[in-house]
């Protein structure tokens, strides 16, 4: 299968900094790709670049096998046929919903172009309100107009920046949710930008971690998660703490809290020394054990508490659904999962 | 916190200001319509053809033709501004092109320059004696007018282009600062959805700005009817010019207030659009500009073009008026040059320095009246003060100096009265005969701009600033001095320095309102603009420019700073 | 704040009080300050009387009317008759007479009722362009509603004093229904729409756009002081018209007393040396007027142009037809295309 997008060793800077570095991506037909990064990383620069809103330096873009940019090629956002969302959804404010949604189709009649309008916003749960004005409107509702609008035309690709930022935490997993349903009912091919890892696990098919205008790790979530490829990456995607480390064998490793076993196969040799990264999910605190480290600080999260351990010189972040006094003494150890260690 | 019928002193002020400044235009109704107070029976037309009047004299005669006139000049003068400004406007606030930087305040210098000057100036080149046509029919060998075709610039086609010349720039600052309020994602939103650049300009920027468009072309409508020195420069008969033969020549003040009443129909029309523009605008301004690069990088031959679009307008509407300005200035040194015109200069100065500080003041005062409004009819009551102040902007110079004089010689009338009884002593015409008539008109003729100025600038304003000060115990006045005024800075400073320009310019109402040997640099320029011997007084007309220019230069290094 | 309002206005207060104390006349002028001051200048040199101006060519008859009896004006000087009269009919001004302005001013330029004097007079002349027309002398202004300059004569706009002036006088020569039949001939053979001062029109007959104009006779002077506007006037020919029949029409430039005027005794001293062999004599060089006053020495150009005959209809008559005039002028929408 074709890839829908296609970008190879593209670069751009911008008053002489370099905001793009040689990236490299694709993204298959239907599939939702999420490129995650701190901000300044060059992710909505690489969303305007493929739209066609930002030139490129060097490399190229393709959409659907078409090659867009590159090779003094330079096709102009009109031409493209994607859809783009943007952070503040850039409702025409002078037009009305129905106006708004109906902007980008061209060629229709207008009993046809109402019909059309009237069925995505049915399709948005806007059903009625298409004779009002975007500031009469709540956010979450902006948000599925501004869907709808790009859904109108049926574009090859759609692109989203940061489009749930302006949302109330309490409804936006359920928006994600649901636009997410709604872009794989119709079968839409999307590459979304979020600077919020949440945001991107709970929408994406695959992530894409960048870092200084490249690619760090592309991969679904689950395995950017589990398996980062770099600390770069770990640390985006969760927090941890360094524990030196030894490998013992194929599965195991020897540090200051003693053997840790790990349930995949260790891909480095024997007596390699690194750093084990883990995160606080992976810590157990046990009250009977031999105590070797201290309640520093505690925070309630719901499902239990964050505990912040002072274990010989290291602060290690720690979660547990138990409820501990603070300065209590515990036992701290690991419970054996994917290890991964990353040499110095 | 207010109970009851009683109203806010800060109301009061308000209406009293807004009243006072309405004052010159109810008095002239006033007195149009009282008998008994004008005392040339014996020359009134009435008189001497019993039955007629002159106003259906008018009517069946010259009338139709002064209103079509006047309508047309108000269009072509509108449509001008919007073909010179417009365009300029969203290339400031879109694009990067090679001078853009200078270009940017350089588009506002042609507001210094006063339109009988640019008229005058454009009159010498274009006639059928100017220099331009006498040099075509020297390279040609054309002999008579009949040999060749060539534009009359003494025509309402050349009176509209003079003041759109210098207009327009009002038109340029409005709709810029608009256009760079607006976010590009809107643009980058309708490019993806297939818009070509030009679509995009139609079909999304050019709506959003349209509220802007109107207030603009409001100001400049009545910028348009107020004047009267470029018309009859151009011997183009608007109905100003009945306003003044009714008056001064048929000596009937009803029916020149029967035409004031007209040119006042447009007036409220030009001063509703206005508002309701207003009301549109603050609607759409909600979204703020995240991005601070530019729309578009032009190169080429595009970049080319806009940097000469913005040159030719530059050129014409004020570098080639200066040129030849100076070059009368050179020719006719001799004649030109008075030692008193530091003294004049000094008298414009402190004089648009004044008004402009008073207007500010007004202004502030009108409209934070205006905006602690909590219910509708509390809203649309505390609009008036702000519609009547700005009646006075359309009001030709002489109508509102005499509708100036009306009320001040009345006051001044009562005072000696009181005076006389309470100490016996007559002090004579202390308000009509003093300079104060002259700021009191400039005061009622331009405080539409800064109420204007300000109150784009207060919209801007949260209204949850305003609550959370009271819930911080601030009271009207601290609110006014420690809130809204630092926040008003910038507009109040706008407000101040386009005021300050225009009085600098306005002519007809310090001539009749001075008091003896009492000469601003426009009336001594006038004086002999008035004979068309601009030349001998062509050092004078350079200084008024270049004294506007100094606030230009001041509102340009806020802009850049900002 | 207060304080400085007090202090303002006190201020004010005493620029007027020693406005008044001074000795000083004041004067309203339609007339520019660059025409008057030199003659203003000499009379402050002979008497110690100060003088002040205000000028303004509309609406100080408005300003003195409502200014009334604390109005600072103590003369009014007028470039037309019209405005003479309008002022005396508006009971602004006040009778004055001397021994020296019944010497100076001949009858025919004093108002019976002492109300106001003239003090120069000006023609309403014809220019004609020297090298299409050649010698024009026996012109008539009937003439120029005549078929054969159709496309060839130039005026001022019909509504400018001057042009009210001679219209009225056509009223009183020969009538209305004459009048406006007179002035669509005029308006039918005009090379372009009226525009511009007289001077304006003679440069357009020197560069061919019309042979003929209407203007006063002191601009021809004038042009031909100015290093600029000689050529123009070199290439025309200045006509007296109607020397055939009732003589040519004539305006006044004149002077009233203001009603209330505060320094009347300087107001007639400056009347009176405004009659004076020395003031008419520099009406006469520097504006290039007919002084009211006989055997003050012409300018030697204007005496060049030689003698010449007036119209003797009354100003007075003339001057009841303006109303009418202007009327007429909107009737054939003179100024109009």
């Amino acid at each position: 299968m074709e890839n829908k997008l296609q970008l190879t060793d593209l670069s751009c800077s911008y008053q002489g900094k370099i905001i793009l570095d040689g990236l490299s991506l694709s993204l298959k037909n239907n599939e939702i790709l999420c490129l995650l990064g701190p901000s300044g990383c060059g992710k909505t620069t690489a969303l305007k670049a493929m739209a066609g809103l930002m030139p490129t330096h060097s490399g190229e873009i393709a959409i659907d096998g078409q090659q867009v940019n590159g090779n003094n090629i330079f096709v102009p956002p009109e031409k493209r046929n994607i859809g783009m969302i943007f952070q503040d959804y850039a409702l025409f404010p002078h037009l009305s919903v129905a106006g708004n949604v109906g902007f980008g189709i061209r060629k229709m009649a207008k009993a046809q172009l109402g019909e059309r309008v009237k069925e995505l916003l049915a399709l948005v749960k806007l059903d009625g309100l298409g004779e009002r004005y975007p500031h009469q409107l709540s956010g979450g509702q902006q948000q599925r107009v501004a869907i709808a609008r790009a859904l109108a035309y049926s574009p090859q690709l759609l692109l989203l920046d940061e489009p749930f930022s302006n949302i109330d935490t309490q409804v936006r997993y359920e928006l994600i949710d649901e636009i997410r349903d709604i872009l794989k009912s119709q079968q839409m091919s999307a590459v979304f930008v979020t600077h919020s890892k949440e945001e991107g696990f709970a929408f994406a098919d695959k992530m894409a971690v960048m870092d200084q205008g490249k690619i760090a790790q592309l991969d679904t979530p689950e395995v950017l998660f589990n398996h980062p490829n770099s600390p770069f990456v770990a640390e985006f995607l969760g927090k941890g703490v360094y524990i030196p480390a030894k490998v013992l064998s194929s599965t195991e490793v020897d540090c200051a809290l003693g053997v840790i076993a790990s349930t995949s196969e260790i891909n480095f040799p024997f007596g390699t020394e690194g750093e084990l990264f883990v995160r606080p999910q992976y810590f157990q605190l046990n009250q009977t054990g031999e105590p070797n480290a201290q309640v520093k600080h505690k925070t309630f999260i719901g499902s239990g508490f964050t505990y912040q351990m002072a274990f010989e010189q290291l602060s290690i972040d720690v979660f547990s659904p138990q409820n501990l006094p603070l300065a209590a003494k515990v036992e701290l150890s690991v419970v054996p999962h994917h290890l991964h260690l990353f040499l110095p | 916190m207010h109970k009851g019928w009683l109203p806010r002193p800060w109301t009061v002020l308000a209406w009293f200001a807004g009243i006072t400044l309405l004052l010159p235009v109810l008095a002239l109704f006033f007195e149009a319509f009282s008998f008994d107070t004008w005392s040339f029976e014996t020359w009134s037309f009435e008189e001497l053809s019993p039955g007629t009047e002159v106003f259906s004299h008018l009517w069946d005669t010259v009338l139709i033709d002064y209103i079509s006139n006047t309508v047309l000049l108000v269009f072509w003068v509108a449509l001008l501004s919007v073909i010179f400004g417009l365009p300029v406007a969203w290339l400031m606030a879109m694009c990067q092109f090679p001078g853009r930087k200078w270009l940017q305040w350089a588009m506002m210098l042609p507001l210094a320059m006063p339109s009988y000057l640019i008229a005058y100036v454009y009159t010498d080149l274009f006639d059928y004696a100017g220099l331009i046509q006498t040099s075509l029919r020297g390279w040609f060998g054309w002999q008579s007018p009949a040999d060749y075709a060539f534009f009359e610039i003494r025509s309402l086609g050349g009176a509209a282009t003079m003041l759109a010349l210098v207009l327009f720039p009002y038109l340029y600052l409005i709709v810029r600062t608009s256009l760079a309020e607006q976010s590009y994602q809107l643009i980058h939103a309708s490019r993806v959805m297939g818009c070509k650049p030009w679509e995009s300009f139609f079909k999304v920027s050019l709506p959003m700005v349209r509220g802007a468009i109107v207030v603009a072309l409001a100001l400049i409508g009545m910028e348009t009817l107020a004047d009267f020195a470029t018309v009859h420069y151009f011997a183009v008969n608007t109905l100003t010019t009945a306003v003044y033969d009714t008056w001064l020549g048929y000596n009937s003040l009803t029916a020149a207030a029967k035409i004031s009443v007209m040119m006042l129909v447009l007036v409220f029309l030009f001063i509703g659009l206005e508002r309701y523009s207003r009301a549109q605008q603050a609607v759409y301004e909600r979204q703020s500009k995240q991005d601070n690069d530019f729309l578009y990088r032009l190169t080429g031959i595009k970049a080319v073009m806009a940097t000469l679009w913005c040159l030719t307008i530059l050129f014409f509407a004020f570098v080639l008026p200066m040129l030849v300005l100076t070059g009368y200035a050179i020719d006719n040194v001799d004649v030109a040059w008075n030692s008193d015109f530091f003294r004049f200069a000094g008298v414009s100065f402190s004089i648009a320095a004044t008004v402009a500080v008073i207007t500010v003041i007004i202004s502030l005062l009108i409209l934070s009246n205006q905006r602690d409004s909590n219910t509708h009819e509390q809203k649309w009551f505390n609009r008036l003060p702000s519609i009547f102040a700005s009646t006075g902007y359309a009001l030709p110079g002489t109508v509102l100096a005499i509708g100036v004089l009306i009320p001040l010689t009345s006051l001044d009338f009562a005072l000696n009265e009181v005076l006389d009884k309470w100490m016996q002593w007559q002090p004579g015409l202390i308000l009509s005969g003093s300079v104060f008539a002259i700021i009191f008109a400039y005061v009622v003729r331009f405080n539409a701009v800064a109420v204007g100025a300000i109150e784009s600038s207060y919209s801007k304003i949260s209204p949850s600033i305003d609550m959370v000060s009271k819930t911080l115990g601030l009271g009207r006045f601290k609110l006014m001095w420690l809130v809204h005024l630092p926040l008003l800075k910038r507009g109040c400073l706008t407000a101040a320095l386009l005021v300050f320009i225009e009085s600098m310019k306005e002519l007809p109402a310090a001539l009749l309102l001075r008091p003896f040997d009492f000469e601003t640099l426009a009336t001594y320029v006038y004086q002999y603009v008035s004979d068309e011997q601009l030349e001998n007084a062509s050092i004078a007309a350079l200084t008024i420019v270049l004294v506007g220019l100094l606030p230009l230069i001041v509102i340009n290094r806020m802009t850049v700073k900002h | 704040m207060k304080k400085s309002v007090l202090v303002a206005l006190l201020l004010l207060v005493t620029q007027v009080q020693v406005a008044m104390a001074e000795n000083v006349v004041n004067i309203y002028s339609y007339r520019q300050p660059f025409l008057i001051n030199p003659i203003l200048e000499t009379f402050t040199k002979q008497t110690g009387i100060k003088t002040k101006v205000v000028f303004a060519k509309k609406g100080l008859l408005e300003r003195l009317k409502r200014e009334g009896k604390f109005s600072p004006a103590d003369v009014v000087l007028t470039s037309n008759f019209s405005l003479l009269l309008q002022l005396a009919d508006g009971q602004l001004t006040q009778s004055f007479q001397s021994d020296t302005i019944n010497e100076n001013v001949p009858d025919a330029f004093r108002d019976p009722n002492h109300q106001w004097i003239a003090l120069t007079k000006r023609v309403r002349n014809i220019y004609s362009s020297k090298a299409s027309l050649g010698d024009m002398s026996n012109i008539s202004y009937e003439d120029l509603a005549s078929n054969q300059y159709k496309g060839k004569v130039c005026t001022r706009s019909g509504k400018h004093p001057y042009n009210i002036a001679l219209v009225s006088s056509m009223i009183a020569h020969h009538g209305e229904q004459q009048t406006k039949q007179w002035l669509l001939g005029v308006k039918a053979n005009l090379a372009r729409k009226p525009q511009g001062n007289d001077r304006a029109q003679v440069k357009a007959i020197k560069e061919g756009l019309c042979d003929l104009s209407l203007g006063n006779s002191y601009y021809f002077g004038k042009m031909m002081q100015d290093a600029k506007q000689k050529v123009w006037a070199e290439a025309v020919n200045i006509n007296f018209p109607n020397q055939q029949n009732r003589g040519s029409h004539i305006n006044v430039s004149g002077v009233v007393m203001a009603k209330h005027a505060p320094n009347k005794d300087n107001a007639l001293k400056l009347i009176n040396y405004l009659t004076s062999d020395d003031a008419q004599q520099l009406y006469a060089s520097l504006n290039m007027e007919y002084p009211v006053k006989a055997g003050v020495k012409l300018d030697p150009m204007v005496a060049s142009w030689g003698t010449f005959k007036e119209d003797q209809i009354s100003i007075a008559k003339v001057a009841t037809f303006r109303i009418r005039a202007l009327a007429l002028l909107d009737e054939t929408k003179f100024d109009l295309n």
